[in-house]
């Protein structure tokens, strides 16, 4: 956002809740502050209050269209904002999503207005057993997610596969295409990944679900050993769930160990009903570095190009997907080996 | 000239580390400073590598062009998939400037991009040992920009 829009949302977020808060009076607007927390879009938190009745909580958090690193054809603000919306009321515990605003009028994008939930976020810290509570928590969560009817919840918008070849077809044809639009020069190891995953791609996939896209530690807030906000639905997909497994598998290893990640998987197995499928895992690990690489890309284009040159947008770009390109060049080099 | 670019940014880490973040409240200020850290280590860095790196760079990406040349000479399974593909990587100059050194880089990269994209799934010895050729320019590569970018900013 621009500085003055900045300067002005105390203003901004006043006049928004007046309008839309029709049996409210005096609204008034505090502790307006920058979330430093995420790294695609640009959030602030802030406390509302008002005289008369609301139907919305008062503490609250405006999040800005605007994005380092995706595009509306890939991860749109309003299809995050449908998502929420269809998960209010399902075992996924999700934050109320009140308002998806369209009209520039108000901070020059688009932008919506939520509930802001109270928890933690540093997983990494937390000693080892509420760490295991708090992911068999999740794995909890994200079974029941995978159990959901995302065509009855309305959210076939996403893009559903027609099977189950077709399920990571759709995701690689996708993120192959973003790929070449945001290049700024050629990256060999991104076409040799691409042509290591047209090689590899799953055809057997039991149930296709509603997937998350990046889960687990970091996308969720927790009080004490409970998760009680699932945040980023950003990526969220109709596709393969040993894709939203794999994530989960590399994000939590490093940080739990082995013993812990296999029973979870297990676990997850049993709640869901959904036979575990390894070979489908490792492709989607493979995948979901081509695809982090490949939304930082977009982050360097939009520096680049002047579109965002900002330095959260150029740290994002270049230093956040080194861990992404490694692991990529380490698997085409170990599966020619 | 003296001081020297890099001198010059180790002044501006100097006064951010010591004058401006102790002053900062707001954890996403301290975020972006931050950033700003690591945006100036960064340049440090390339003003005194990127040169010599973009040289070894480009004598890399001639390398695995003067060897799918060769591949391609020997018939078998890439003599039809790389067919279409201009190899010849063009002259240089003894001492190119940064600017010459990243137009000649980006024409170099395309070219083996282009072999990546079309390289056959079925390999024969010549495609195999080619393909291993690429892979370890591949890892040089992703180590010579991580010297750029894979940075402590302090």
């Amino acid at each position: 956002m621009e500085p003055d829009t900045i300067e002005r949302l105390p203003e901004i977020l006043r006049a928004y809740l007046s309008e839309h808060l029709p049996d409210a009076r005096n609204v008034s607007i505090h502790n307006v502050s920058r979330s430093p927390g995420g790294n695609s879009r640009s959030m602030w938190f802030f406390d509302a209050d008002w005289e008369g009745e609301a139907p919305i909580a008062k503490r609250l958090m405006f999040r800005a269209n605007e994005s380092t690193c995706f595009r509306d054809e890939e991860a749109s603000l309003e299809k995050e904002y449908r998502v929420f919306r269809a998960l209010q009321d399902t075992p996924v515990p999700v934050p109320a999503n009140y308002w998806y605003e369209r009209d520039p009028c108000w901070a020059g994008e688009d932008f919506v207005i939520r509930e802001r939930v109270e928890g933690d976020t540093n997983f990494r810290d937390l000693p080892a057993a509420s760490q295991q509570a708090i992911l068999d928590h999740f794995v909890e969560i994200l079974a029941a997610q995978h159990n959901l009817d995302w065509e009855a919840m309305g959210l076939s918008f996403l893009g559903a596969p027609k099977d189950g070849p077709e399920c990571a077809r759709m995701v690689v044809e996708r993120w192959e295409r973003a790929t070449k639009r945001e290049l700024l020069e050629p990256q060999p190891v991104m076409t040799a990944t691409m042509a290591w995953l047209k090689r590899n791609l799953p055809t057997e996939v039991d149930r296709i679900v509603l997937g998350q896209g990046q889960v687990g530690p970091g996308q969720v807030l927790f009080r004490g050993d409970r998760v009680v906000a699932s945040l980023d639905w950003e990526s969220a997909f109709i596709g393969d769930p040993m894709s939203d497994l794999a994530y989960l598998d590399f994000m939590v290893r490093p940080l739990v160990g082995d013993e812990v990640v296999e029973g979870l998987i297990t676990r997850y197995g049993e709640l869901s009903g959904i036979p575990i499928r390894r070979d489908n895992m490792r492709f989607y690990t493979v995948f979901q570095s081509y695809w982090a690489v490949s939304a930082c890309l977009a982050a360097v284009n939009r520096f680049a190009t002047g579109e965002m040159r900002k330095t959260q947008t150029l740290v994002l770009g270049m230093a956040a997907p080194r861990s992404f390109l490694r692991r990529m060049e380490r698997i085409v080099r170990e599966d020619a080996a | 000239m003296r001081p020297t670019p890099a001198e010059i940014v180790e002044g501006l880490q100097y006064n951010l580390r010591a004058d401006l973040i102790p002053e900062l409240q707001s954890p996403w200020a301290k975020r972006i400073a931050g950033n700003m850290l690591w945006a100036l280590e960064h340049l440090k860095q390339r003003l005194e590598e990127e040169h010599a790196l973009a040289v070894d760079e480009n004598a890399d990406l001639r390398g695995v062009l003067a060897a799918a040349t060769t591949a391609r000479a020997e018939g078998g399974t890439l003599a039809d998939a790389l067919a279409s593909i201009d190899l010849a990587p063009g002259d240089t100059r003894e001492w190119p400037a940064a600017e010459e050194l990243t137009a000649e880089n980006a024409r170099l990269r395309t070219l083996v991009d282009a072999i990546v994209e079309a390289f056959p799934a079925e390999r024969d010895d010549a495609a195999e040992a080619l393909w291993r050729e690429i892979l370890g320019y591949i890892a040089r590569q992703t180590e010579r920009d991580g010297a750029l970018i894979e940075i402590n900013p302090g």
